[in-house]
């Protein structure tokens, strides 16, 4: 038997769980950022960016690469004329060389009102995340496109070395989580497809928009990866002292939608499956789509993200 | 339980109403999203819990409290509550004796009254207790001998030690069953044809207030069994105490002198405790003033009492058999001479000597000593149509024979040695017992007039004149039977007032499809409201268990 409202009655009535002040300015770790110092990305086998940079392009030009020899063509410059081809071979051939581009990197945060949750916020976390990636890339002389999936978007920031980094930061600072994720949406607007694109994220959310996030990822990135940011909130309340026995009104930060839950073991238990559900439907969507996904937790320290998983998958070296 | 105690649980409901008022609201719990709460699936689903479910539970709890307070403020049900049990006996050594056997017992099922011409109707059982074994009082019949006293005049009182009263009946339900009866008929009497009937008091007195569940404390129960006053117009009282309290039971009547006798607290377990109490032979005593331990008597109302019109044909007007049918308070008695003519309708005609023909209509008729040729018929065997009746004769005067020798045998021949001569009979074949063994003296007309063969008592031996005395006893309750069998019949109108059942049979036997067990709720009262309690406290479970998981 149920002991209804009387079994539930607690005196003295636990101090409610303080939510996480959704404006708060984006918190970034800096001590992560001095950390990833050495790090750099992986160059891409052939570069895709516009400009000239320190990666090797996919076709000719005047980097300082050796790609191969030709034969002379009238027009060609004598100063790529190889002499000791000639004496050689007595042909007259030309070393040509590859293009030298810039590697272009789309980072995109996912900073939308649900990622308010979680101590330390899954914002603070996905923003650490987001500028220490960036900080790599512009240590790597990569193009840099950052975008801040948030109800005050400030657009698409880029930079291509470190000196765009103060301005960077000062931009997700000053942010806050807040808005509903589009994130497909986000990703869409982006320009051309970048060499690596990067989605930071909880992923909490439809099924229909998951895959839209990710088939837009995908599209952003000849390699694309999904760094999933959780919350132990998220997964397990209970053990974050939440979701007690008694009625609980459970609310949707992004939506408002509300939802009278009376919590038992039974409940728990049940959320606790619906959430390694959801984390494995998140999975093989990633998967079917060619989309790299870590999972990150809140309480987990970053420098093992970057040192490790990230450097494991080929995306840091 | 008191009064204080019941306002004292009733006060728990304002700590209940105070906790439900204080009841902690639903706390808040921000998440990223409802995807996870929505894939609850059942866990989730259907718990959502309005306010007016959560009211709900409140008035659930509060029925609950409400039943049980109900149920303990009731009286009390215990050990110590009292059922009087009273059994108007018949004639003085005159009882059915039922198949129950040599110790002749008669058996009383109580339980629910059945409705009108179902299974309970005539003949049937005027309540039943189906698979309530335990709900059966089994009286015990007054032993031939010690019924055998001498006739009221002539010294020797009853000996009632033998008129032992067994109880087989779970006092709680008994109680539970008689109350339900009282309060079905206030102030009726329960008569039957054979079996003992059920008394209840007057509504004022009847230890039930109408509706079930109230049993009024402290006075003791009271209700009556028993049989029809006997021809005697005697009432024996058996009392029933249930308990083990001690209770002072003072019976009084028109024309009774008052009795007290100090019953119960002799079953430790609580069940019912017997005792017979004699009373003094009152006339007409249709009403009793019943009471107990001192408080105020309830008023019994015994079956009628008529008269019983005796004509007897003898030559000595105020011989031995006359004085001893005078010597029953209900007889009328009106004495013929030899070859006298009388168109005077009788219950009984005795011929003491020849009458003069023809005969007035008489459902019984008897022999004594005179030519039983003017009350015509041929004699065969045949069983008792009401049942036996037993008399008790301790005299070693008689004479027996066997019934193939009494066949056609002339009534000088049956007095043998000078002494009177009893015709032995099968035992479903006689009409009375013996000491000696049954005795056949029955024959049937075509009128279905039930006549009696007997001998010429001896009018100067006195050691005949004790079963003289009961042989005419006998002859007067049949009559008096049979004018019962005409006027006790059920009445329709009130189809609790239906026939028990013949002696000595079963529960089983009259195949009820009754609703068993309702009438004993309806009397217990506390069991239904204790059952509602835990039926509120189960709903209010349910309701906690069921809501929660709508969108608010």
């Amino acid at each position: 038997m149920s002991a209804g409202w009387l079994g539930r009655w607690r005196a003295p009535r636990p101090a409610e769980a303080a939510p996480a002040a959704a404006d708060d300015p984006l918190q970034p770790s800096a001590a992560l950022l001095a950390a990833l110092g050495p790090l750099r990305l992986c160059p891409p086998t052939f570069a895709r960016g516009q400009s000239s940079g320190d990666r090797r392009g996919r076709g000719a030009g005047s980097g300082l690469e050796f790609a191969e020899h030709r034969p002379y063509q009238p027009g060609d410059d004598l100063r790529h004329l190889d002499a000791h081809a000639f004496l050689r071979l007595q042909q007259e051939l030309v070393r040509t060389f590859h293009a030298d581009r810039d590697q272009t990197v789309l980072i995109a945060a996912d900073l939308s009102a649900s990622t308010a949750i979680g101590r330390p916020r899954k914002a603070d976390v996905i923003a650490s995340i987001a500028l220490g990636l960036a900080g790599v890339a512009l240590n790597s002389r990569d193009s840099l496109r950052l975008r801040l999936l948030c109800a005050d978007d400030p657009g698409p920031l880029a930079g291509r070395d470190r000196a765009a980094m103060p301005a960077l930061r000062a931009a997700v600072e000053s942010a806050r989580p807040g808005g509903v994720a589009q994130v497909g949406l986000g990703l869409r607007g982006a320009a051309a497809r970048c060499d690596r694109a990067v989605l930071i994220s909880d992923a909490l959310m439809e099924d229909e928009a998951l895959i839209e996030s990710l088939e837009g990822l995908r599209a952003a990135g000849a390699r694309a990866l999904l760094i999933q940011v959780v919350a132990p909130e998220d997964i397990d309340p209970a053990s974050e002292g939440l979701l007690e026995d008694g009625d609980w009104d459970v609310i949707d930060v992004e939506s408002n939608q509300q939802l009278r839950l009376s919590s038992d073991r039974r409940l728990r238990s049940a959320w606790a499956e619906a959430a390694q559900a959801w984390m494995d439907r998140v999975g093989r969507a990633s998967l079917s789509l060619g989309v790299q996904r870590l999972v990150w937790s809140t309480r987990q320290a970053l420098p093992p993200l970057f040192y490790g998983e990230l450097r494991r998958i080929g995306w840091l070296q | 339980m008191s009064a204080p105690i019941g306002l004292a649980l009733l006060l728990l409901a304002a700590p209940i109403v105070y906790l439900w008022l204080q009841r902690p609201p639903a706390r808040a719990l921000r998440v990223s999203s409802l995807l996870l709460a929505r894939a609850l699936g059942g866990a989730a689903r259907s718990r959502a819990a309005p306010s007016w479910l959560t009211l709900l539970q409140l008035a659930l709890v509060l029925g609950a409290l409400l039943s049980i307070t109900a149920a303990l403020v009731g009286p009390d049900r215990g050990a110590d509550r009292s059922l009087v049990l009273l059994r108007l006996a018949g004639s003085t050594g005159a009882a059915p004796a039922g198949s129950a056997g040599a110790t002749g017992l008669w058996e009383l099922r109580l339980a629910r009254p059945e409705g009108p011409g179902g299974p309970g109707g005539p003949g049937g059982l005027v309540e039943r207790a189906r698979g309530e074994p335990a709900v059966e009082a089994v009286f015990g019949e007054a032993a031939d001998a010690g019924d055998a006293a001498a006739p009221p005049g002539e010294g020797g009182a009853p000996d009632f030690a033998a008129d032992t009263l067994t109880a087989q009946i779970a006092a709680e339900r008994a109680v539970a069953a008689l109350a339900a009866r009282c309060v079905a008929a206030p102030d009726s009497l329960y008569r039957g044809l054979d079996g003992p009937t059920v008394a209840a008091v007057e509504a004022a007195g009847c230890p039930t207030a109408p509706g079930p569940g109230s049993i009024a404390p402290p006075a003791p129960l009271q209700v009556a069994l028993g049989r029809p006053t006997g021809p005697l117009g005697e009432l024996e009282l058996a009392v029933a105490v249930a308990g083990d309290q001690a209770h002072a039971v003072e019976i009084a009547g028109p024309g009774l002198a008052p009795t007290t006798a100090t019953l119960g607290g002799r079953d430790e377990a609580g069940a019912l405790g017997w005792s017979m109490l004699r009373l003094d032979m009152a006339l007409d005593a249709t009403e009793l003033q019943l009471g107990a331990d001192g408080g105020p008597p309830r008023r019994l109302r015994a079956p009628p009492t008529g008269a019983i019109r005796v004509s007897l044909w003898t030559a000595a007007p105020e011989g031995p058999v006359a004085r001893a049918l005078r010597a029953y308070p209900r007889v009328r008695l009106s004495t013929f001479g030899p070859g006298e003519i009388s168109d005077q309708d009788a219950d009984l005609i005795v011929l003491a000597v020849a009458p003069g023909l023809p005969l007035p209509p008489s459902p019984v008729r008897a022999s004594l000593g005179a030519d039983p040729a003017p009350l015509g018929g041929a004699w065969r065997t045949a069983a008792p149509a009401r049942g036996a009746l037993r008399v008790a004769e301790r005299s070693s005067l008689l004479n027996y024979t066997a019934a193939g020798t009494a066949e056609g045998a002339a009534v000088p021949d049956l007095r043998a040695d000078g002494r009177p001569t009893l015709v032995l009979a099968p035992q479903d074949r006689a009409l009375w017992l013996s000491q000696s063994g049954p005795i056949l003296a029955e024959r049937e007309e075509p009128g279905g007039l039930t006549a009696f063969l007997t001998i010429a008592p001896d009018e100067v031996s006195p050691a005949e004149r004790v079963p003289l005395l009961h042989l005419l006893g006998n002859l007067v309750d049949r009559a008096a039977g049979a004018d019962q069998t005409a006027s006790l019949a059920p009445d329709a109108a009130q189809p609790w007032a239906q026939a028990f059942p013949s002696p000595g049979a079963r529960p089983e036997d009259a195949g009820a499809d009754g609703p068993a067990g309702s009438a004993l709720l309806q009397g217990l009262g506390a069991r239904p409201l204790i059952t509602l309690a835990f039926a509120l406290l189960l709903a209010q479970g349910l309701v906690g268990r069921l809501a929660g998981g709508r969108s608010a």
